[in-house]
């Protein structure tokens, strides 16, 4: 895994984030106390110097972890956030891996029709998985969260799209340049503070968050995030592997689905 | 690690994936399980190891009947990380292949050199707009030499017209370099290759390498910011050239009005100064009375005139007419534009232009009359500043670059 300098992809995002700011009436946030999200977030108080100018929204299933909604009300605390829960069910007929899709897809609808944002910034990152290869750091979707990748506005020179169907949304990805070792250096430099899932317990820890459902942890005894950082360095194992291959695979239908490709 | 960011134009079945693949193979870039995995499918499908299939897209693709790009590709070599930039071949629109494009470095044009391959319109006009986006270095890879016997008269060949091309559409002959590789044999990529003595010089990853060491020649320039916003009484901006420090006098182009720099941050932290890459947040000892967003900052000693008159270089992506929207750095303005010379982006010839409109994937030379001034540049002296956008409606028509401000 590659490192990268940190000063271009940190001025790069601050970039978006003060774009999506500057173009878009009602901007708001998805924060899912992962570290992609929380590194974001401090990136957007440096853009602002100081505060996170735009609600962040929290579409919570009521299953987090205890320790995710602990760190939910610290640092919301501490960084003054503007806080949205939405709440959403889990309804018991989806399950599995579309879970995440529908389940919250609904609660972020909800919750974007009440407050009538017009722009989510979205911390996803493009060396996740093949399928955020064709993503642009600002990326139309439709009424029903559609992608329609095909279709996309020309994105040429940091000129960032503004093209809006009026039912619609544009997601903003300020982190896309990023690599999952480079959110970790950030957060190492910044001192961000970070859900204690990341770090190791009894010889597991947890790579990347998601709900008590479906996040499985890896072994590691990594405690620190220089432990962190050099367990990165060291394997080879891509951050959503550890899943069963089938259970993979569906993973992927699910998504390409969610995203409109079929 | 620094990145160099290098597109890789080339025509479908001249051989993109195949030295990607070898190239994560040689590299060790790619796991063991990815290499087993690309020999099972091979196998499965009854075929010899196809290194393309190391990219990851493939099970999607086969799943689904899609095409999915590949996940990034970045690979390390020394010092210094190469992201390479899969460019949609010709069966997607153009504006999907610029917008991967305008971000690079570099590009590698892989052709084939199999006599019934040979290069492709489509792949010429990607090095025509690679040369709109400034990309400063140009590898030309000729592919499959083992099919040719390895033949030095056939790639000098190959070479050779597509050098006169590129000579043509005005890129120096210093800024591009022919290789002859075989991505199949991993010959030339990251090995010197033995089959092809004749050729004395460097491998594909180190013509990259020398590339990347290189210095970058930015034109000297005086401080620029592109401003994005206002917050709180303070500019927010991106520095494009130039640097600037409290107590510095800048103006605000193409407003002229001016103010003395009372506090400056960067990254958040009170600083003194700021440079080139940097998008600080800046305080005036007096507020601005306007949005600032889309103007430009500079020194406010420096001579400067903003101007409504180009000549440039644009590419149509769709049907251009002589009325037409510009967007320099996200200003939309009304323009006229004047046709002068049609230039063929398949064999760089010129012709007067008679007609009105400017048909898509042509190029032309054209004099540009705005509805009012913007503080442009020419496209030598500052990227940023010296290119522009057009839209018909809402949708991107072309591309151009400022070639001399009238
Ligand atoms: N003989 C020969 N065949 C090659 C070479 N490189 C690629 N090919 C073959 O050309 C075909 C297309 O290659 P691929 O990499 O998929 O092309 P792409 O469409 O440009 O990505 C495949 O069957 C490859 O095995 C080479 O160096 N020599």
């Amino acid at each position: 895994m590659i490192e990268q300098d940190l000063r271009e992809l940190e001025e790069k995002s601050i970039f978006i984030i003060r774009e999506a700011k500057a173009k878009f009436g009602n901007v708001a946030a998805l924060w899912s106390m992962g570290k992609d999200s929380t590194a974001m977030l401090t990136l957007a108080r440096k853009a602002f110097l100081g505060k996170v100018p735009f609600p962040v929204i929290h579409i919570d299933n009521g299953i987090d972890f205890p320790e995710t909604y602990a760190f939910r009300e610290e640092l919301a605390k501490k960084w003054k956030l503007d806080l949205i829960v939405a709440e959403s069910e889990i309804k018991p007929e989806i399950s599995g891996y579309s879970c995440c899709g529908a389940n919250k897809t609904e609660a972020l609808k909800r919750v974007m029709d009440e407050h009538g944002f017009d722009a989510l910034i979205v911390s996803i990152r493009r060396d996740e998985h093949s399928i955020r290869a064709k993503e642009r750091y600002v990326s139309p979707r439709d009424r029903n969260f559609k992608w329609n990748y095909k279709e996309q506005p020309a994105e040429v020179w940091n000129d960032y799209s503004s093209k809006l169907d009026s039912k619609g949304h544009l997601r903003i990805h300020p982190l896309l340049d990023w690599n999952e070792i480079d959110i970790w250096n950030y957060i190492r430099k910044n001192k961000t503070p970070i859900n204690p899932l990341y770090y190791s317990n009894k010889g597991y820890r947890y790579r990347s968050l998601g709900c008590t459902h479906c996040t499985v942890p890896i072994k590691s005894n990594a405690k620190s995030i220089d432990a962190i950082i050099k367990e990165l360095k060291d394997t080879s194992v891509e951050e959503r592997s550890g899943r069963e291959q089938d259970k993979e695979r569906q993973y992927v239908m699910e998504k390409l689905r969610s995203l409109g490709y079929m | 690690m620094k990145i160099k960011r290098v597109t890789l134009l080339g025509h479908k079945d001249h051989g993109k994936s195949t030295l990607i693949g070898n190239l994560l193979i040689s590299t060790g870039t790619a796991t063991k399980d990815r290499i087993n995995e690309a020999r099972r499918i091979s196998r499965s499908l009854g075929r010899q190891f196809e290194p393309a299939f190391i990219l990851d897209s493939f099970s999607e693709e086969r799943e689904g009947g899609l095409t999915i790009d590949t996940t990034r590709v970045q690979i390390r070599y020394k010092d210094i990380g190469f992201e390479f930039i899969d460019v949609p071949g010709h069966e997607e629109l153009i504006k999907n292949m610029i917008s991967g494009a305008s971000y690079a470095d570099f590009a590698v044009l892989i052709v084939s050199a199999k006599r019934d391959e040979g290069i492709m319109d489509q792949t010429k006009r990607h090095l025509f707009l690679a040369k709109i986006f400034g990309i400063k270095k140009i590898i030309i890879a000729v592919n499959k030499m083992d099919s040719i016997g390895y033949s030095e008269e056939r790639f000098g060949s190959v070479a050779k017209s597509i050098g006169a091309y590129l000579e043509k559409i005005g890129i120096d002959s210093r800024d591009y370099e022919a290789i002859p590789i075989s991505a199949y044999g991993s010959e030339n990529l990251v090995k010197k290759s033995d089959k092809m003595k004749w050729y004395r010089g460097k491998t594909l990853l180190d013509i990259l390498y020398e590339m990347g060491r290189e210095k970058e020649k930015k034109p000297k320039n005086n401080f620029r910011m592109i401003i994005q916003g206002e917050s709180d009484g303070r500019y927010f901006g991106r520095v494009v050239s130039g640097t600037a420090k409290v107590s510095d006098e800048i103006k605000i182009l193409p407003r002229n009005d001016w103010g003395r720099i009372k506090r400056l941050y960067v990254k958040g932290k009170s600083v003194r100064k700021c440079r080139d890459g940097d998008n600080p947040a800046i305080e005036l000892d007096e507020e601005l009375k306007f949005n600032p967003r889309g103007m430009v900052a500079l020194p406010r000693s420096e001579e400067f005139n903003a101007s409504r008159r180009f000549m440039a270089l644009i590419f149509a992506t769709e049907p251009m007419r002589s009325e037409s929207t510009i967007k320099f750095i996200g200003n939309q303005i009304r323009a006229r534009i004047k046709f002068i010379d049609e230039i063929s982006t398949t064999d760089g010839e010129r012709k007067k232009m008679r007609g009105k409109e400017l048909a898509p994937l042509k190029a032309a030379s054209v004099e540009i009359i705005l509805e009012k001034e913007i503080p442009a540049e020419n496209f030598n002296e500052s990227q940023e500043l010296g290119r522009l956008l057009f839209y018909s409606g809402e949708a991107l028509s072309g591309v151009g670059i400022i070639e001399r401000k009238l």
